[in-house]
């Protein structure tokens, strides 16, 4: 009888990170990050004896993901004394002509879906249904619903549900309607492709994915550890989930406010008074400079000046305004040539350019004195 | 406009220092540090405050801190001056915080500040703004602040500013060519791609590499992940086989494993064996001497001394036995001459015969006949009990009658044999009667008396019987002596036995004790133990050999038997061997494509990171491009809209000034040339000296504000430092000219200019600092 397994998913094994400096050497760093939250997930459920580990797509970041990372993982399903593995793909690592799952022998205890409609995997000893549906294409505006509404749940059994989609999503990234998934009367539904992990009632849960991958995904990240108890006599289980976090450096986002009276050495204060030495010198930063600066200053090389004090620093200063009138000065050079000048300026169509265009001209007038 | 007073309440260096000045021109002289640069930044302070232009908060400017008194805090001055007729009084606070200007009118006290322009971002009224007069328009005009010593292309750049500036109908402080230099550097900075040193350069040629190494690693990858399905469709087909062979393959497995085990086993029980055989053979070394030849010898010599004893122990069992039946002779021979009753043999023989000779014999013819009847009677009953038995019991086949005959008749055979033995009895009984009253009678009784017999018959027996024990002791004497010669002779035999024997066993004990054995069975197991030293160096040697043979096995996979472990094959295997080696091959390809290329996954992340800079140094190059062209659009507009006559003005300035050139010109790229007068072509101004480019920029600035023709004071500090005595007197000859106009303020520290203006005939008020 099943009474714990793991949901997890969207590892991402393999994937190109970008970062705006040192790209290969910060992603290689972040790609071993992912190989240790993946080695520490099998570590686990070795050494707590979990019965079921199920991944829930996007296990590779691609399908052209190196042959030896999915050996790499195949071995490491081998090394799962006690533990049944269920694999369904996802849109990056969709099982097609390509698949990544071609290239691994996996070992007995590892079950995959290859099929982009709902079929099921009856492990009797753990006297667990599991259905299931994997990615076969890079895209799915619909959901199979014709063959989720042939599958007939047995009661006695304990039934999962897993699929990788989004709940409530419109796109190409397989829409699932939450309503329609629960109507079975399933157990537990575990889903992947959301990256922040969230349980919801009726025992629905996304894993996210165990290690941030991204600006974009704070918070805690891990695996899901679900247990179940049984009610022999009605045949009824209970589930409970809990987010098992894993260590990893977390991506931090700063909005420094910066104002005219801030120097160049008072804005590298305060992006330093951001948070901790230690904590620095931990995750990923990214800082956005807002409000208005000293023309007269130049971050150029702002970040230079910061990296030694991060692990990893960058800077954004597409928010940051210039402390300078335009409009004041275009209303008092309308005929002249500073005035022709800013209208000019002020006319460049890409908005990128317009901007970067006019805060070097003003920089340069600054250094002629104009603007003194 | 003219400035009247000066007042320092707390200004830079100054404290409560006031300054008077006249309409006209006004000569502060001063020595180095005398404060006269402080001076003229607090007329423009006054004026202006040291606040940064169009910002949108107030900024303070350089200005504020350099002036700032050391107390700090106090920061303040007041000016008045004197326009259209109207005495204005100006009275500021320069102090961070408590900055403020309120304007008076002098004459009457009243304050005018609401009066002017207000300014939101620094919060202050603007006393010059009804004429238009920022602080770039005055720095770049009226104000002329001392140039730095060292630069030479100092004067040209200001000269571009202030022909710049020149151009301008309303004064505008612009200046296009310094706003375009600093974009050009600017992207002279970022780079350009076919700079490799440049950041943008370095990154492109960083980029192209990575291409070219992306290419190399996709395609190389590409063809390992192809290897790699091929590799997987081979595992599952060599899966497949195994399957399909599973029972074999396992056996084969299972056997491959366990004659490995067994060999491994056989190994460990070998070389344990052989460690045991080796401590024995160790202890057992010493009895090699022993031999199964010599075992031989004494075990002859041991059975020459147990045949020895043997005869011995016969002979001595012979001699006992002798001497037992020489005892019982002697003993029998006692007896024997008991019953002669202690008669001698001699005596009974006389006796006898003297009895035979008086005595006749009894009729031995009645004995026999008695004897004969009794025989015949016996019989005649036996018969007749014989017939009357079988006639009863019927077991003879006759008549009836035949058979009552035959009963009777034996009837009566028994009772007549009965009778008959009666008769026979008593016959007998007195016939002995009559025999012994016979022999009662003469010497026949005597000797009946004498040897106690009652008849004559008893002394016959008994003489008969005497007979027979003196044969019989004669018999055991000859029988006696011949036992102890036997016995003699045996006890001869035994002695020389013993001596033989004695012999013997010294030298078989003395060969035992030279082997330290006390027995022969000692020596024996010695020599069982010398055979089993000999047997085990043997099965050492055997087992070394087997160990070698098994040695070779495990290292080369092969079983005991020699045979290949791997030669017991399973079905299929030709084609499980060439997936073996396929796979073997396509891995080993996977392996040296992997060599030497880089990972994509890496070579992508670094493109990333290059193509982000490039893509930034892009923009950046994009905005200065932009920027740039505006700008040169607005250069050659400015450069057509020039007026030849303000060259030209500015030119006689300059002929006046140096007596030397005449024209200036300011080509399309705004280089500020002057006419040679002596080859008649434009000279650049960088070519000139730096005296004559001082020289250049007075004229330039002289002849701005001639132009402008703002009602402003002419203020300059110390532009005559690199002006020799001509153009110096030149310059101050206009400068004069200028103060029938406006007033001019010329701060200096020598005291060469009053004497040179004295010499002119020019007015000036002069004022020591």
């Amino acid at each position: 009888m099943l009474t714990t397994f793991i949901h997890t998913g969207d590892f991402h094994l393999g994937r190109p990170f970008t970062f705006k400096q040192q790209g290969n050497y910060y992603g290689k760093n972040k790609r071993k990050e992912l190989w240790a939250a993946f080695e520490f997930t099998i570590q686990f459920a070795n050494e707590m004896k979990i019965p079921l580990l199920l991944i829930t797509g996007d296990l590779f970041d691609s399908v052209n993901v190196l042959s030896m990372d999915v050996k790499r993982v195949a071995e490491a399903f081998g090394t799962l004394t006690e533990t049944q593995v269920v694999i369904i793909t996802g849109n990056h690592d969709y099982h097609g002509d390509n698949s990544p799952y071609n290239k691994a022998v996996w070992p007995k205890n590892v079950y995959i879906f290859k099929k982009d409609t709902f079929r099921s995997v009856y492990i009797e000893g753990l006297n667990t249904e599991i259905f299931g549906m994997s990615w076969v294409k890079n895209e799915y505006r619909e959901f199979p619903e014709r063959s989720f509404n042939a599958i007939k749940l047995q009661d006695t059994r304990y039934n999962i549900l897993m699929v990788h989609g989004e709940v409530g999503g419109q796109g190409s990234y397989l829409p699932l309607d939450l309503k329609l998934l629960e109507s079975k009367g399933f157990n537990a539904i575990v889903l992947g492709h959301i990256h922040k992990p969230g349980m919801a009632p009726g025992n629905v849960a996304y894993c996210g994915s165990p290690v941030p991958l991204n600006f974009g995904e704070t918070g805690d990240h891990g695996f899901l550890v679900s247990r179940i108890k049984t009610d022999y006599e009605n045949y009824q289980f209970h589930t409970t989930n809990g987010l098992n976090p894993i260590a990893s450096r977390g991506y931090q986002k700063r909005d420094i406010p910066i104002t005219p009276e801030h120097s160049y050495n008072d804005i590298i204060e305060k992006v330093l008074n951001c948070d901790t030495k230690e904590n620095r010198r931990q995750d990923f930063y990214r800082i956005c400079l807002t409000g208005f600066i000293d023309p007269e200053i130049q971050l150029d090389w702002i970040n230079e000046d910061l990296e030694d004090e991060f692990y990893y620093v960058e800077t954004d200063t597409s928010q940051l305004e210039l402390e300078i009138d335009i409009e004041q000065l275009l209303a008092e050079n309308q005929n002249n040539e500073l005035g022709q000048f800013l209208k000019a300026l002020e006319n460049i169509v890409d908005p990128e350019v317009r901007k970067k265009a006019m805060i070097y001209s003003i920089e340069a007038m600054v250094g002629e004195g104009v603007l003194r | 406009m003219k400035i009247k007073t000066l007042t320092m309440n707390a200004f830079g260096k100054f404290k409560n220092k006031t300054i008077a000045l006249e309409p006209g021109l006004n000569i502060i002289q001063g020595n180095n540090e005398a404060g006269k640069t402080t001076a003229q930044a607090f007329i423009q302070g006054m004026y202006f405050g040291f606040y940064k232009p169009y910002r949108k908060k107030k900024t303070y400017g350089l200005e504020y801190e350099k002036y700032l008194p050391w107390e700090q805090l106090n920061y303040s001055g007041a000016l008045i001056y004197e326009v259209n007729g109207r005495e204005i009084r100006l009275e500021r606070n320069f102090l961070r915080g408590k900055d403020s200007l309120i304007i008076y009118d002098n004459t009457t006290g009243e304050d005018i500040t609401e009066g002017f322009q207000y300014d939101g971002v620094i919060r202050q009224h603007l006393p010059l703004a009804e004429l238009d007069m920022t602080p770039g328009i005055y720095n770049s005009t009226v104000n002329i602040r001392q140039l730095p010593v060292e630069i030479e292309p100092g004067p040209q750049e200001e000269i571009r500013e202030c022909y710049l500036k020149m151009q301008r109908s309303d004064g505008n402080d612009m200046n296009l060519k310094g706003i375009a230099r600093r974009l050009e550097e600017k992207k002279k900075n970022i780079g350009r791609s076919g700079q490799s040193k440049s950041k943008v350069g370095l990154a492109i040629r960083k980029r192209d590499d990575l291409l070219i190494a992306l290419k190399e690693g996709e395609e190389a990858y590409a063809k390992v992940a192809l290897n790699q399905e091929t590799i997987v469709r081979y595992q599952k087909r060599m899966e497949k086989i195994e399957t399909e062979n599973d029972f074999f393959v396992q056996e084969t497995a299972v056997n491959h494993k366990r004659e490995l085990l067994q060999t491994y086993e056989k190994i460990t029980e070998l070389e344990k064996e052989n460690t045991q055989l080796a401590e024995n053979i160790k202890g057992w070394e010493k009895l090699q001497c022993f031999t199964y030849d010599k075992l031989e010898g004494l075990k002859a010599i041991e059975n020459q001394i147990e045949r020895l004893t043997d005869q011995m122990n016969y002979i001595e069992k012979e001699m006992n036995d002798l001497e037992f039946h020489l005892k019982s002779i002697r003993q029998k021979e006692e007896s024997k001459r008991l019953c002669l009753n202690g008669k001698n043999w001699e005596s009974i023989c006389e006796d006898y015969e003297t009895f035979i000779e008086n005595k006749a014999s009894p009729d031995e013819a009645n004995k026999k006949s008695t004897r004969s009847l009794g025989v015949l009677l016996a019989g005649l009953i036996l018969v007749g009990i014989g017939l009357a038995g079988t006639m009863m019991n019927g077991s003879c086949q006759v008549s009836e009658s035949l058979g009552n005959v035959f009963l009777t008749l034996g009837i009566a055979m028994t009772l007549v044999g009965v009778i008959g033995a009666g008769l026979l009895a008593v016959t007998i009984s007195k016939s002995r009667k009559e025999q012994k009253i016979r022999a009662n009678n003469g010497v026949s009784e005597s000797i009946l008396e004498k040897y106690e017999t009652d008849t004559q018959e008893d002394f016959i027996n008994y003489f008969k019987k005497a007979s027979r024990s003196q044969k019989e002791l004669e018999q055991m004497k000859n029988e006696g002596e011949l036992l102890s010669v036997q016995q003699s002779r045996r006890q001869a035999g035994f002695e020389v036995l013993f001596e033989q024997r004695r012999g013997i066993l010294k030298d078989f004990k003395t060969q035992l004790a030279k082997f330290g054995v006390p027995s022969v069975e000692v020596y024996a197991k010695g020599c069982k133990k010398s055979q089993q030293t000999e047997e085990m160096k043997l099965h050492f040697n055997t087992n070394l050999r087997l160990l070698e043979g098994l040695y070779e096995t495990v290292n080369a996979g092969k079983i005991a038997g020699g045979n290949s472990l791997w030669d017991k094959a399973p079905p299929q295997a030709e084609e499980l061997l060439k997936l073996g080696k396929e796979i073997a091959r396509l891995e080993g390809e996977n392996n040296t494509l992997m060599e030497g290329v880089s990972l994509p996954v890496e070579t992508t992340e670094a493109l990333k990171t290059l193509n982000s800079q490039i893509d930034a140094c892009d923009l950046e190059i994009r905005a200065c491009d932009a920027a740039l062209e505006i700008l040169e659009k607005i250069q050659k507009e400015s450069h057509q809209d020039s007026a030849p006559e303000l060259n030209q003005h500015i030119g006689a300035i300059l002929g006046e000034l140096t007596q030397h050139y005449q024209g200036v010109k300011i080509d399309e790229t705004m280089k500020v040339k002057v006419v040679d007068p002596l080859v008649g072509n434009f000279r650049d101004a960088e070519q000139l000296s730096a005296g004559t480019m001082d020289q250049v920029h007075f004229a330039f600035r002289y002849g701005i504000s001639d132009v402008l023709n703002r009602d402003m004071p002419f203020i300059l500090d110390e532009p005559f430092a690199r002006y020799d005595h001509q153009r110096k007197t030149q310059a101050l000859k206009l400068l004069g000219e200028l103060s029938q106009r406006e007033q001019v303020i010329l701060f200096t520290c020598g005291d060469g200019e009053g004497q040179i203006l004295d010499a002119l005939g020019v007015a000036y008020h002069s004022i020591q600092l």
